[in-house]
């Protein structure tokens, strides 16, 4: 599970997604910081203004009011001491009045009619003394609420000053009159700048009651109402350096509000910044900061996108040469451990195999059995119908067997024409034997190759574990000998492997080994048997026979080892040493007078030997043997293999001079007719023949017919081992011409039968 | 092709358009012009700029009337200290300078005024209540400029502008 997360992360799209999101989440923290310090910092700015522009107005209005209250000081002081009269008209002279632009200055009488005004008479109203004074805050300066003048279309704030005297005994003040200096309420919003305040900025003055009187914003100015806001902060001391942001009622603007009280006078000051109007330009950052950041991420994606898609196809490719190469070592390593032929496992992964089983067999106890599989006489196959043929039954012998098995058991193909084959849970040997049995039912069917129909039979050894072996090693080499056994017991068989097999297998093993040195160490020897006239007794030929004197196991008969030589093919070195030594043995005879015929087995590999005729001429002519005192002996089933091939070298054996004898003629299936077409000059009757001659009424009429047949042929006809007088005495009966055997003719070593030649006195000469 | 004659069709209707408008402002101007022109008749009533006959003042033009008068200088053109003084707030003669010489209303000119005296950065000229004391004023006084209805000039002023 964590590999495969881990594995995932590896993947390119995976890694520029998050690489894509990290930028893209780094880029929009930055730029939202970014933003935020902006408008903090925006804020802070607009606070700070607010209140430098609070400050300034605050200065401004302390100053127009000191102003207005030292004119009303100067002309009340005046009027009580002087004529009231020409104050006025003195005062503007001396321009100690403030500028009539402006303002109006006016002097009332105690019943608040006008005594003297800078303006003409009647344009100023006359004043309500006692309202005046019922108003709230300084009893020193009065500020009225705004007032209207229609004839001027204009707004004042009036400024009064009610003079008092002490008109009786009682020291009791009664009002004698008033000053008020009306001053247009506008020139207290005068001061407003856009350049600072903006178009929704605020400069408002009121009253300790909450009321307006004079509020700017932008060009609008207006005059009185209220503001629940400016009445809320009117109500308490507030912190004078203290900026809000406020909604304002009036006009629905929200607005960084500075409030303070102007020292002294009964008059509070606003000053408001439009929150809209400070953070435009912040809005505009922000803006191009967003947009920018948009502009960043799509660059992002595009970049990122297109890397990622790079990278994800490089990545791919990489993946795909690495699955390439993956399974090129998966082909490789299944031609390491298969055979490419069959397809089976090989050598050396059976031998995991069965190492695997063993070990698996050894934890379970379990028992199972191993086969080793060889296809009788595969070699001839091989020569006769081409490699390609051989390959092909190679293949279709692998498919039956592993047809004839379960799924489970394991064949695998040691090279050449040798399976091994391994049976799963098969302790009993009754399985095993069914299954071998399968095998050789299966493989024994006809095969069609290079167009000829073809049978084969195979010879199956079987070891089991663990009684046979506990071992890989022990186990196959137990497989093989049986299987070796099972040939030498004749072929298409079976064999289960036992400690007696085991010893013949040695002494087997041993031979091969000690047979290819056998010519060089000189322990090859040939014996002779003399062939006689059934008339005379007379000594007509004899018949060289192999003997072999092994330094250990002593004289060894050729029936055991002739196989072995056969199967190695050292049969034609070896061939060829008894051809020669015999011919050369004959010679030497001959000069010491005795001229007689000499026979020499050809065994069937020396036969099919293309060399075989190149041989016996180079052997004549070494030799100086007379060819027509020699004669080739072969058996019935070499001719019957390949019999134009046969005929055609049994001619060329004619043809160098050299007679040509039927071995063991009778047990093969010969045609008789063809036997006429043979260009042979002797037949032998087998043995077996002969043995049940006396007894047996059929062998005798067997005997005796192929005497007559090879008679009519014109053909000499020999019997092969008389072993009694009896059998003897029954062929001079009998038309036969000659016959070997043990009876008087036992095989003897050379010197022996010189001496028994020269002895008798039979010779030729 | 067709691209082309679009081209030249709109240049021509741009050219003339241009010309249209251009006529028409000229027009405007000249009908503009007009009626100061018939302002002759009333010579009497005319308001005419007047400094004491003791000053090197000789003429002036009606920038330098504004400035003055509006604060923004404090010297003649020959720079010599101006004082310049006003008749009363809301007297007809005053009416008429504003609107005939300073070209603006009343309203305005108070408006004016209320900033700089507010901001601190100047005062209003100080005013007379009649032409005598205009005259009187200004003929007393080198540095002092001011302004009258020409039936009352008598020779102690000088007219600067008219």
């Amino acid at each position: 599970m964590a590999d495969r997360v881990i594995y995932k992360l590896t993947e390119p799209l995976l890694q520029f997604s998050l690489l894509t999101l990290a930028l893209l989440l780094v880029l929009w923290v930055t730029t939202l910081n970014l933003i935020r310090v902006e408008t903090e910092g925006a804020e802070e700015i607009a606070r700070i203004s607010t209140l430098d522009l609070a400050e300034t107005y605050e200065a401004q209005m302390v100053r127009a009011l000191r102003d207005i209250e030292q004119t009303l000081n100067l002309v009340a002081y005046l009027s009580e001491q002087g004529d009231r009269e020409t104050i006025l008209s003195e005062l503007s002279a001396r321009g100690l009045l403030p500028p009539d632009v402006l303002f109006i200055i006016t002097v009332f009488a105690a019943d608040g009619s006008v005594l003297v005004s800078t303006r003409p008479p009647g344009t100023v109203p006359a004043l309500d003394i006692e309202t005046l004074q019922s108003l709230p805050g300084s009893d020193a300066l009065l500020v009225s609420q705004p007032r209207f003048d229609a004839d001027n279309q204009q707004w004042w704030l009036d400024f009064s000053i009610v003079q008092f005297s002490s008109v009786d005994a009682a020291n009791e003040l009664s009002v004698s009159g008033a000053v008020t200096v009306s001053a247009d309420a506008e020139y207290f919003v005068s001061g407003y700048d856009p350049d600072q305040l903006g178009e929704q900025g605020l400069l408002a003055v009121f009253g300790n009651d909450g009321n307006f009187r004079v509020r700017r914003s932008g060009d609008d100015t207006s005059f009185g109402g209220s503001d629940t806001i400016l009445q809320a902060l009117a109500g308490e001391d507030s912190d004078m350096s203290a900026v809000s942001v406020l909604l304002h009622e009036a006009d629905g603007v929200e607005r960084y509000t500075n409030a303070r009280e102007i020292f002294g006078f009964p008059l509070r000051l606003a000053v408001g910044l439009s929150l809209a109007e400070q953070h435009a330009g912040l809005a505009e950052n922000i803006r191009s900061y967003l947009w920018r950041t948009i502009g960043g991420s799509l660059l992002i994606l595009l970049v990122m996108g297109t890397l990622g898609r790079m990278s994800s196809q490089l990545h791919r490719t990489r993946a795909k040469v690495l699955e390439e190469q993956i399974e090129h070592a998966r082909q490789v390593e299944y031609l390491a451990f298969h055979d490419s032929l069959t397809g089976l496992p090989n050598r050396s992964f059976f031998a995991k195999l069965l190492h695997q089983r063993i070990v698996d067999s050894r934890r379970s106890k379990k028992s199972f059995g191993v086969m080793f599989l060889d296809i009788d006489k595969f070699k001839i196959i091989n020569d006769t119908l081409g490699h390609d043929a051989g390959d092909q039954l190679l293949k279709e012998v692998a498919q039956r067997i592993r047809a004839a098995l379960r799924e489970s058991d394991v064949v695998a193909r040691m090279g050449g024409d040798e399976f091994t084959i391994i049976l799963l849970e098969t302790g009993q040997d009754a399985q095993l034997t069914e299954a071998a049995r399968k095998i050789l039912n299966s493989v024994r069917n006809s095969y069609v190759l290079a167009g000829q129909e073809l049978r084969i039979t195979v010879s199956i050894g079987v070891s089991v574990y663990p009684r046979d072996g506990e071992d890989e090693d022990s186990l196959m080499k137990r497989a093989d000998i049986a299987m070796y056994h099972a040939k030498g017991e004749g072929r298409n068989n079976f064999k289960f492997y036992t400690d007696e097999i085991n010893i013949d297998s040695l002494e087997r093993l041993t031979l091969e080994a000690s047979l290819r040195n056998a010519i060089e160490k000189n322990q090859l020897e040939l014996f002779y048997q003399a062939k006689r006239d059934l008339s005379n007794d007379k000594i007509t030929g004899m018949e060289a026979l192999l003997r072999w004197h092994h330094p250990d196991l002593g004289l060894i008969l050729p029936k055991q080892f002739i196989p072995i030589a056969e199967e190695t093919r050292l049969i034609i070195p070896i061939g060829r040493w008894v051809l020669e030594t015999a011919c050369r043995q004959s010679v030497e005879w001959r000069d010491k007078g005795i001229d007689l015929s000499m026979a020499v087995n050809l065994s069937a590999v020396q036969f099919r030997d293309d060399n075989l005729l190149r041989d016996i001429e180079g052997v004549l002519e070494k030799s100086g043997m007379d060819p027509r005192t020699l004669e080739l002996e072969i058996t019935e089933s070499m001719i019957m293999g390949d019999l134009p091939k046969a005929i055609a070298v049994m001619q060329g054996i004619k043809r160098l001079g050299v007679r040509i004898a039927i071995d063991d003629f009778g047990t093969g299936y010969s045609s008789l007719s063809a036997l006429k077409d043979f260009p042979i000059d002797t037949i032998k009757i087998d043995g077996s023949f002969i043995s049940d001659i006396v007894a047996n009424k059929d062998s005798q009429g067997l005997a005796a017919a192929i005497i007559a047949m090879g008679r009519t042929l014109g053909l000499n006809v020999i019997a092969e081992g008389v072993e009694s007088k009896d059998q003897m005495d029954y062929l001079k009966s009998g038309v036969c011409d000659e016959f070997q055997g043990f009876y008087l003719n036992k095989p003897i070593p050379s010197g022996e039968f010189e001496k028994m030649l020269l002895c008798e006195p039979n010779r030729k000469s | 092709m067709t691209g082309k004659i679009n081209q030249t069709v709109g240049f021509l209707l741009r050219f003339v358009l241009l010309v249209v408008v251009l006529t028409s402002f000229a027009l405007s101007t000249f009908a503009a012009d007009n009626p100061t022109r018939d302002d002759n008749e009333s010579l009497d009533d005319d308001i005419v700029v007047i400094v004491s006959t003791l000053s090197a003042v000789k003429t002036l033009t009606r920038e330098h009337v504004e400035d003055i008068f509006l604060g923004r200088a404090q010297q003649f053109p020959n720079e010599q200290r101006a004082t310049p003084i006003d008749h009363a707030e809301g007297s007809a003669v005053r009416e008429r300078f504003n609107v005939e010489v300073l070209g603006r209303t009343s309203a305005q000119v108070r408006t004016h005024w209320s900033r700089i005296l507010f901001t601190g950065r100047g005062r209003p000229p100080r005013s007379v209540v009649s032409s005598a004391n205009m005259l009187q004023a200004v003929a007393a006084d080198v540095h002092a400029i001011g302004y009258i209805e020409r039936r009352f000039i008598n020779d102690s002023v000088v007219v600067v502008f008219e």
